[in-house]
Protein backbone atom coordinates (compact mmCIF):
# COMPACT_ATOMS: atom_id res chain seq x y z
CA UNK A 1 0.00 0.00 0.00
CA UNK A 2 1.32 3.50 -1.25
CA UNK A 3 1.14 5.52 1.44
CA UNK A 4 -0.59 9.29 0.49
CA UNK A 5 0.21 12.61 1.57
CA UNK A 6 -1.72 15.68 2.64
CA UNK A 7 -3.17 15.66 -1.48
CA UNK A 8 -3.65 12.19 -2.06
CA UNK A 9 -7.36 12.40 -1.47
CA UNK A 10 -6.97 13.64 -5.10
CA UNK A 11 -6.17 11.22 -7.76
CA UNK A 12 -3.73 8.92 -6.95
CA UNK A 13 -1.22 7.47 -9.95
CA UNK A 14 -3.40 4.04 -8.55
CA UNK A 15 -6.81 5.79 -8.78
CA UNK A 16 -6.10 6.36 -12.44
CA UNK A 17 -7.80 3.58 -14.12
CA UNK A 18 -10.47 3.32 -17.08
CA UNK A 19 -13.20 1.59 -17.51
CA UNK A 20 -13.21 -0.94 -20.69
CA UNK A 21 -15.45 1.31 -21.94
CA UNK A 22 -13.95 4.44 -21.53
CA UNK A 23 -10.71 2.15 -23.17
CA UNK A 24 -12.68 1.39 -26.24
CA UNK A 25 -14.08 5.03 -26.36
CA UNK A 26 -10.31 6.50 -26.42
CA UNK A 27 -9.53 3.32 -29.24
CA UNK A 28 -12.30 4.73 -31.29
CA UNK A 29 -11.54 8.25 -31.09
CA UNK A 30 -7.81 7.30 -32.42
CA UNK A 31 -9.54 5.11 -35.12
CA UNK A 32 -11.05 7.74 -36.57
CA UNK A 33 -8.43 10.35 -35.71
CA UNK A 34 -6.00 8.49 -37.53
CA UNK A 35 -8.26 7.15 -40.21
CA UNK A 36 -9.06 11.02 -41.22
CA UNK A 37 -5.72 11.67 -41.28
CA UNK A 38 -3.75 9.00 -42.86
CA UNK A 39 -6.77 8.81 -45.42
CA UNK A 40 -5.33 12.67 -45.96
CA UNK A 41 -2.14 11.69 -46.67
CA UNK A 42 -2.87 8.84 -48.67
CA UNK A 43 -4.59 11.22 -50.92
CA UNK A 44 -1.38 13.19 -50.79
CA UNK A 45 0.73 10.65 -52.03
CA UNK A 46 -2.13 8.52 -53.99
CA UNK A 47 -0.89 5.40 -52.25
CA UNK A 48 -2.72 2.78 -50.35
CA UNK A 49 -1.60 2.98 -46.52
CA UNK A 50 -1.73 0.03 -44.22
CA UNK A 51 -3.01 0.76 -41.25
CA UNK A 52 -2.44 -1.06 -37.71
CA UNK A 53 -5.27 -1.38 -34.84
CA UNK A 54 -5.13 1.59 -32.55
CA UNK A 55 -3.90 0.71 -29.19
CA UNK A 56 -4.71 2.79 -26.08
CA UNK A 57 -2.32 2.97 -23.32
CA UNK A 58 -1.99 4.23 -19.91
CA UNK A 59 1.84 4.23 -19.00
CA UNK A 60 3.87 5.82 -16.19
CA UNK A 61 5.67 9.01 -17.23
CA UNK A 62 8.81 7.47 -17.23
CA UNK A 63 8.17 4.58 -19.64
CA UNK A 64 6.80 6.69 -22.60
CA UNK A 65 10.31 6.87 -24.08
CA UNK A 66 11.06 3.50 -24.10
CA UNK A 67 7.80 3.08 -26.55
CA UNK A 68 8.59 2.32 -30.43
CA UNK A 69 11.82 1.14 -30.18
CA UNK A 70 13.71 3.32 -27.29
CA UNK A 71 15.36 6.63 -26.33
CA UNK A 72 17.99 6.73 -28.64
CA UNK A 73 16.53 5.71 -31.91
CA UNK A 74 17.18 8.36 -34.15
CA UNK A 75 13.88 9.44 -35.65
CA UNK A 76 11.85 12.46 -37.58
CA UNK A 77 9.25 14.16 -35.33
CA UNK A 78 6.97 16.01 -36.05
CA UNK A 79 4.62 17.72 -33.05
CA UNK A 80 1.57 20.03 -33.03
CA UNK A 81 -0.28 21.41 -29.70
CA UNK A 82 -3.86 21.93 -28.98
CA UNK A 83 -4.21 24.31 -26.20
CA UNK A 84 -7.06 26.30 -24.78
CA UNK A 85 -9.91 24.56 -23.26
CA UNK A 86 -9.08 21.30 -24.38
CA UNK A 87 -5.32 20.37 -24.18
CA UNK A 88 -3.53 17.82 -26.09
CA UNK A 89 -0.92 17.08 -28.58
CA UNK A 90 -0.61 14.72 -31.50
CA UNK A 91 2.91 13.40 -32.11
CA UNK A 92 4.22 12.25 -35.57
CA UNK A 93 6.91 10.14 -35.66
CA UNK A 94 8.84 9.04 -39.39
CA UNK A 95 11.75 7.08 -39.65
CA UNK A 96 14.56 8.90 -41.68
CA UNK A 97 14.25 7.00 -44.83
CA UNK A 98 9.84 7.51 -44.63
CA UNK A 99 10.63 11.35 -44.70
CA UNK A 100 13.07 11.36 -47.36
CA UNK A 101 10.94 9.33 -49.60
CA UNK A 102 7.72 11.67 -48.58
CA UNK A 103 10.10 14.53 -49.57
CA UNK A 104 10.99 13.17 -53.06
CA UNK A 105 7.98 12.77 -54.34
CA UNK A 106 6.33 15.79 -52.99
CA UNK A 107 8.71 18.56 -53.87
CA UNK A 108 10.59 16.73 -56.56
CA UNK A 109 13.84 17.01 -55.93
CA UNK A 110 16.76 15.45 -56.59
CA UNK A 111 17.22 12.47 -53.50
CA UNK A 112 21.05 12.94 -53.66
CA UNK A 113 20.28 16.51 -51.90
CA UNK A 114 18.23 14.88 -49.14
CA UNK A 115 19.87 11.55 -48.71
CA UNK A 116 23.03 13.89 -46.98
CA UNK A 117 20.49 14.95 -44.23
CA UNK A 118 22.09 14.58 -40.74
CA UNK A 119 20.48 17.41 -38.82
CA UNK A 120 17.10 19.97 -40.14
CA UNK A 121 19.20 22.69 -40.70
CA UNK A 122 20.81 20.19 -43.63
CA UNK A 123 17.92 21.10 -45.40
CA UNK A 124 16.27 24.28 -47.55
CA UNK A 125 13.59 26.12 -46.15
CA UNK A 126 11.49 24.04 -49.55
CA UNK A 127 11.75 20.95 -48.30
CA UNK A 128 11.14 21.76 -44.48
CA UNK A 129 8.05 23.83 -45.01
CA UNK A 130 7.11 21.09 -47.29
CA UNK A 131 7.41 18.74 -44.60
CA UNK A 132 5.52 20.97 -42.36
CA UNK A 133 3.04 20.72 -44.30
CA UNK A 134 2.54 17.40 -44.31
CA UNK A 135 2.47 17.39 -40.90
CA UNK A 136 -0.22 20.51 -41.00
CA UNK A 137 -2.41 18.24 -42.93
CA UNK A 138 -2.14 15.03 -40.77
CA UNK A 139 -2.84 17.02 -37.02
CA UNK A 140 -5.26 19.12 -38.85
CA UNK A 141 -7.42 15.73 -39.70
CA UNK A 142 -6.48 14.32 -37.28
CA UNK A 143 -7.90 17.16 -34.81
CA UNK A 144 -10.90 17.48 -37.05
CA UNK A 145 -12.19 14.45 -36.56
CA UNK A 146 -11.84 14.61 -32.92
CA UNK A 147 -13.19 17.85 -32.90
CA UNK A 148 -16.37 16.20 -34.96
CA UNK A 149 -17.17 13.71 -32.44
CA UNK A 150 -16.82 15.99 -29.62
CA UNK A 151 -18.82 19.01 -31.54
CA UNK A 152 -16.02 21.42 -30.58
CA UNK A 153 -13.35 23.20 -32.16
CA UNK A 154 -9.77 21.99 -31.76
CA UNK A 155 -7.05 23.74 -34.03
CA UNK A 156 -3.44 22.21 -33.75
CA UNK A 157 -0.50 24.78 -33.27
CA UNK A 158 1.61 25.10 -36.54
CA UNK A 159 4.06 21.72 -36.26
CA UNK A 160 7.44 21.73 -35.11
CA UNK A 161 9.87 19.55 -36.10
CA UNK A 162 13.17 17.79 -34.92
CA UNK A 163 15.25 15.15 -35.89
CA UNK A 164 16.65 13.47 -33.10
CA UNK A 165 16.43 10.56 -30.57
CA UNK A 166 12.94 9.50 -29.71
CA UNK A 167 14.15 10.32 -25.89
CA UNK A 168 14.83 14.05 -26.92
CA UNK A 169 11.86 14.23 -28.75
CA UNK A 170 9.54 12.45 -26.00
CA UNK A 171 11.31 14.74 -23.31
CA UNK A 172 9.39 18.02 -24.28
CA UNK A 173 5.91 15.65 -24.44
CA UNK A 174 6.44 14.56 -21.28
CA UNK A 175 7.51 17.73 -19.44
CA UNK A 176 3.75 19.22 -20.81
CA UNK A 177 1.74 16.25 -19.87
CA UNK A 178 3.07 14.97 -16.84
CA UNK A 179 4.19 17.91 -14.86
CA UNK A 180 0.70 17.32 -12.63
CA UNK A 181 0.21 13.27 -12.98
CA UNK A 182 2.64 10.34 -13.08
CA UNK A 183 0.83 8.50 -15.84
CA UNK A 184 0.06 9.64 -19.41
CA UNK A 185 -2.87 8.48 -21.96
CA UNK A 186 -1.14 7.45 -24.78
CA UNK A 187 -2.77 6.44 -28.43
CA UNK A 188 -1.24 5.20 -31.29
CA UNK A 189 -1.40 3.58 -34.09
CA UNK A 190 1.15 2.57 -37.17
CA UNK A 191 0.98 2.80 -40.77
CA UNK A 192 3.15 1.94 -43.52
CA UNK A 193 3.55 2.21 -47.12
CA UNK A 194 5.13 -0.90 -48.56
CA UNK A 195 6.22 -0.02 -52.10
CA UNK A 196 7.54 3.49 -51.29
CA UNK A 197 9.32 2.67 -47.75
CA UNK A 198 7.12 5.01 -45.28
CA UNK A 199 6.73 3.92 -41.73
CA UNK A 200 5.26 6.01 -39.77
CA UNK A 201 3.39 6.31 -36.54
CA UNK A 202 0.62 8.98 -35.08
CA UNK A 203 0.28 9.56 -31.33
CA UNK A 204 -2.04 11.29 -29.42
CA UNK A 205 -2.03 12.39 -26.05
CA UNK A 206 -4.79 14.02 -24.45
CA UNK A 207 -4.43 15.64 -21.03
CA UNK A 208 -5.93 14.43 -18.29
CA UNK A 209 -8.73 17.52 -17.62
CA UNK A 210 -9.37 17.11 -21.52
CA UNK A 211 -10.15 13.41 -21.34
CA UNK A 212 -12.73 14.09 -18.72
CA UNK A 213 -14.19 16.84 -21.47
CA UNK A 214 -14.01 14.12 -23.77
CA UNK A 215 -16.15 11.61 -22.14
CA UNK A 216 -18.93 14.02 -21.51
CA UNK A 217 -19.16 14.66 -24.81
CA UNK A 218 -19.43 11.15 -25.60
CA UNK A 219 -21.72 10.86 -22.67
CA UNK A 220 -19.79 8.08 -20.89
CA UNK A 221 -19.42 8.06 -17.17
CA UNK B 1 15.28 2.54 12.03
CA UNK B 2 15.61 2.03 8.15
CA UNK B 3 13.31 2.82 5.80
CA UNK B 4 12.00 0.31 2.64
CA UNK B 5 13.86 0.88 -0.30
CA UNK B 6 12.82 3.53 -2.30
CA UNK B 7 11.33 2.97 -5.52
CA UNK B 8 12.50 5.68 -7.41
CA UNK B 9 15.95 4.52 -6.77
CA UNK B 10 17.30 2.26 -9.29
CA UNK B 11 19.94 0.06 -8.84
CA UNK B 12 19.35 -2.97 -11.01
CA UNK B 13 22.13 -3.54 -13.71
CA UNK B 14 21.63 -5.11 -16.80
CA UNK B 15 23.46 -7.73 -18.27
CA UNK B 16 25.90 -5.14 -19.93
CA UNK B 17 26.68 -3.73 -16.42
CA UNK B 18 24.87 -0.87 -17.20
CA UNK B 19 21.94 1.20 -14.98
CA UNK B 20 19.10 2.88 -17.44
CA UNK B 21 18.17 5.58 -15.55
CA UNK B 22 15.04 6.94 -16.32
CA UNK B 23 12.91 10.04 -15.82
CA UNK B 24 12.57 11.08 -12.05
CA UNK B 25 15.06 8.26 -10.92
CA UNK B 26 17.97 8.35 -9.02
CA UNK B 27 20.98 6.33 -8.36
CA UNK B 28 23.77 6.12 -5.04
CA UNK B 29 26.98 4.57 -5.26
CA UNK B 30 29.45 3.79 -2.25
CA UNK B 31 32.54 2.80 -4.26
CA UNK B 32 34.03 1.99 -1.64
CA UNK B 33 32.04 -1.04 -0.81
CA UNK B 34 31.85 -1.96 -4.13
CA UNK B 35 34.46 -4.44 -4.97
CA UNK B 36 33.82 -6.78 -8.20
CA UNK B 37 30.40 -4.32 -9.51
CA UNK B 38 31.57 -1.53 -11.53
CA UNK B 39 28.15 -0.25 -13.10
CA UNK B 40 27.94 2.42 -15.76
CA UNK B 41 25.33 4.74 -15.26
CA UNK B 42 23.38 5.63 -18.69
CA UNK B 43 20.68 8.02 -19.67
CA UNK B 44 20.22 7.81 -23.49
CA UNK B 45 18.17 10.67 -25.54
CA UNK B 46 18.43 13.11 -23.20
CA UNK B 47 16.77 16.25 -24.79
CA UNK B 48 15.17 19.11 -22.58
CA UNK B 49 15.73 17.23 -19.01
CA UNK B 50 18.91 17.05 -17.19
CA UNK B 51 21.63 14.70 -15.37
CA UNK B 52 23.11 16.23 -12.85
CA UNK B 53 25.85 13.76 -11.60
CA UNK B 54 27.11 14.41 -8.02
CA UNK B 55 30.74 13.53 -6.68
CA UNK B 56 32.32 13.29 -3.54
CA UNK B 57 36.17 12.10 -4.54
CA UNK B 58 37.91 11.39 -2.00
CA UNK B 59 34.53 9.10 -0.26
CA UNK B 60 34.35 7.73 -3.11
CA UNK B 61 30.42 8.57 -3.08
CA UNK B 62 28.55 9.61 -6.51
CA UNK B 63 24.95 9.89 -7.60
CA UNK B 64 23.25 10.85 -10.62
CA UNK B 65 19.68 11.95 -11.17
CA UNK B 66 17.53 12.56 -14.61
CA UNK B 67 15.05 15.52 -13.88
CA UNK B 68 12.18 16.52 -15.99
CA UNK B 69 10.68 19.81 -15.07
CA UNK B 70 12.12 23.08 -12.89
CA UNK B 71 9.75 23.25 -10.06
CA UNK B 72 7.42 21.35 -8.23
CA UNK B 73 4.02 22.69 -7.11
CA UNK B 74 2.02 20.61 -4.67
CA UNK B 75 -1.12 22.40 -5.15
CA UNK B 76 -1.77 21.59 -8.74
CA UNK B 77 -0.10 18.18 -8.39
CA UNK B 78 -2.96 15.12 -8.20
CA UNK B 79 -0.90 12.19 -7.32
CA UNK B 80 1.01 11.69 -4.17
CA UNK B 81 4.72 12.50 -4.84
CA UNK B 82 6.71 9.23 -5.66
CA UNK B 83 9.21 10.83 -8.12
CA UNK B 84 10.72 13.40 -6.67
CA UNK B 85 13.51 13.93 -8.85
CA UNK B 86 10.56 14.80 -11.69
CA UNK B 87 11.57 18.72 -10.29
CA UNK B 88 14.90 20.43 -10.07
CA UNK B 89 14.01 22.02 -7.05
CA UNK B 90 13.29 18.76 -5.21
CA UNK B 91 16.00 16.91 -6.89
CA UNK B 92 19.06 18.57 -6.06
CA UNK B 93 18.16 18.57 -2.01
CA UNK B 94 17.43 14.94 -2.33
CA UNK B 95 20.25 13.94 -4.23
CA UNK B 96 22.40 15.66 -1.38
CA UNK B 97 20.47 14.37 1.09
CA UNK B 98 20.72 10.78 -0.03
CA UNK B 99 24.79 10.74 -0.49
CA UNK B 100 25.22 12.15 2.65
CA UNK B 101 22.97 9.31 4.25
CA UNK B 102 25.62 7.29 2.35
CA UNK B 103 28.64 8.72 3.67
CA UNK B 104 29.29 11.92 1.37
CA UNK B 105 30.39 15.17 2.77
CA UNK B 106 28.76 18.03 1.46
CA UNK B 107 31.95 20.40 1.63
CA UNK B 108 33.44 17.48 -1.08
CA UNK B 109 30.21 17.10 -3.68
CA UNK B 110 31.24 18.39 -6.90
CA UNK B 111 28.33 18.45 -9.55
CA UNK B 112 28.25 18.15 -13.59
CA UNK B 113 24.92 18.69 -15.32
CA UNK B 114 24.33 17.72 -18.73
CA UNK B 115 21.12 18.41 -20.94
CA UNK B 116 18.85 21.28 -21.19
CA UNK B 117 18.29 20.89 -24.87
CA UNK B 118 15.71 22.77 -27.50
CA UNK B 119 14.85 20.10 -29.24
CA UNK B 120 12.46 21.75 -30.92
CA UNK B 121 13.36 25.12 -32.32
CA UNK B 122 10.30 27.43 -32.58
CA UNK B 123 8.53 26.13 -29.34
CA UNK B 124 7.86 29.68 -27.09
CA UNK B 125 8.91 27.71 -24.27
CA UNK B 126 12.09 26.75 -23.26
CA UNK B 127 11.92 23.97 -20.41
CA UNK B 128 15.81 23.13 -21.31
CA UNK B 129 16.89 26.59 -20.44
CA UNK B 130 14.50 26.55 -17.16
CA UNK B 131 15.94 23.15 -16.03
CA UNK B 132 19.46 24.67 -16.12
CA UNK B 133 18.83 27.74 -14.32
CA UNK B 134 16.69 25.67 -11.28
CA UNK B 135 19.31 23.48 -11.08
CA UNK B 136 22.14 26.40 -10.83
CA UNK B 137 20.47 28.20 -8.20
CA UNK B 138 19.94 25.17 -6.34
CA UNK B 139 22.80 24.29 -6.84
CA UNK B 140 24.54 27.66 -5.82
CA UNK B 141 21.86 27.26 -2.16
CA UNK B 142 23.93 24.15 -1.39
CA UNK B 143 27.37 25.90 -2.25
CA UNK B 144 27.90 23.23 -4.97
CA UNK B 145 30.29 24.08 -7.76
CA UNK B 146 29.68 22.72 -10.94
CA UNK B 147 33.04 21.20 -12.41
CA UNK B 148 31.73 20.51 -15.98
CA UNK B 149 28.87 21.67 -17.63
CA UNK B 150 27.38 20.94 -21.23
CA UNK B 151 23.89 22.51 -21.59
CA UNK B 152 21.33 24.29 -24.01
CA UNK B 153 22.33 24.12 -27.36
CA UNK B 154 19.34 22.14 -29.32
CA UNK B 155 20.79 18.17 -30.01
CA UNK B 156 19.51 15.21 -27.93
CA UNK B 157 22.70 13.80 -25.83
CA UNK B 158 23.55 10.20 -24.24
CA UNK B 159 25.64 10.26 -20.99
CA UNK B 160 28.11 7.28 -19.14
CA UNK B 161 28.89 7.71 -15.70
CA UNK B 162 31.45 5.43 -15.43
CA UNK B 163 31.72 4.49 -11.71
CA UNK B 164 34.89 2.58 -12.00
CA UNK B 165 36.93 5.55 -13.11
CA UNK B 166 34.58 7.98 -12.12
CA UNK B 167 34.61 9.35 -15.63
CA UNK B 168 31.76 10.80 -17.72
CA UNK B 169 31.46 10.32 -21.59
CA UNK B 170 28.85 12.05 -23.68
CA UNK B 171 27.85 11.61 -27.10
CA UNK B 172 25.31 14.03 -29.23
CA UNK B 173 22.81 12.72 -31.53
CA UNK B 174 23.86 12.13 -35.09
CA UNK B 175 28.04 12.23 -33.90
CA UNK B 176 29.31 8.66 -33.96
CA UNK B 177 31.28 8.04 -30.78
CA UNK B 178 31.28 9.40 -27.13
CA UNK B 179 33.72 12.05 -26.10
CA UNK B 180 35.38 11.78 -21.95
CA UNK B 181 33.64 15.13 -20.81
CA UNK B 182 35.20 14.67 -17.44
Amino acid sequence: MAKKDKIGNDIGIEDIKLTPIQLDSLKELGNIGSGNAITALSQLLNRRINVSLTSVELIPFWKLSDEFGGRETVVFGIISHVEGNQNLSILQIYTRESIINVISYLAGVDIKHVQKMKQLSDLDDLILSTISEVGNILSGHYANALADLMETTLVPSVPNMAFDSLGAIMDSLIAKNAKYVDLMIMIDTKMNIEEMDINGILIFLPAFETLKNFFKALNIE
Amino acid sequence: MKDKPREDRIIDVNNRGEIILPIGHFAIFNLKSMKNCHPKIVINGLGSCIALIMIDKANKICGMSHILLPSYNELYYNAPLRYPHKYADLAVSDLIEQLENEGAKRVNLKAIIIGGAKIFQNHQNNIGSENIQMIKNELKRFNIDIMSEFTGGNKGRSVIFKTKTISVLLRETHQEKYEKIY
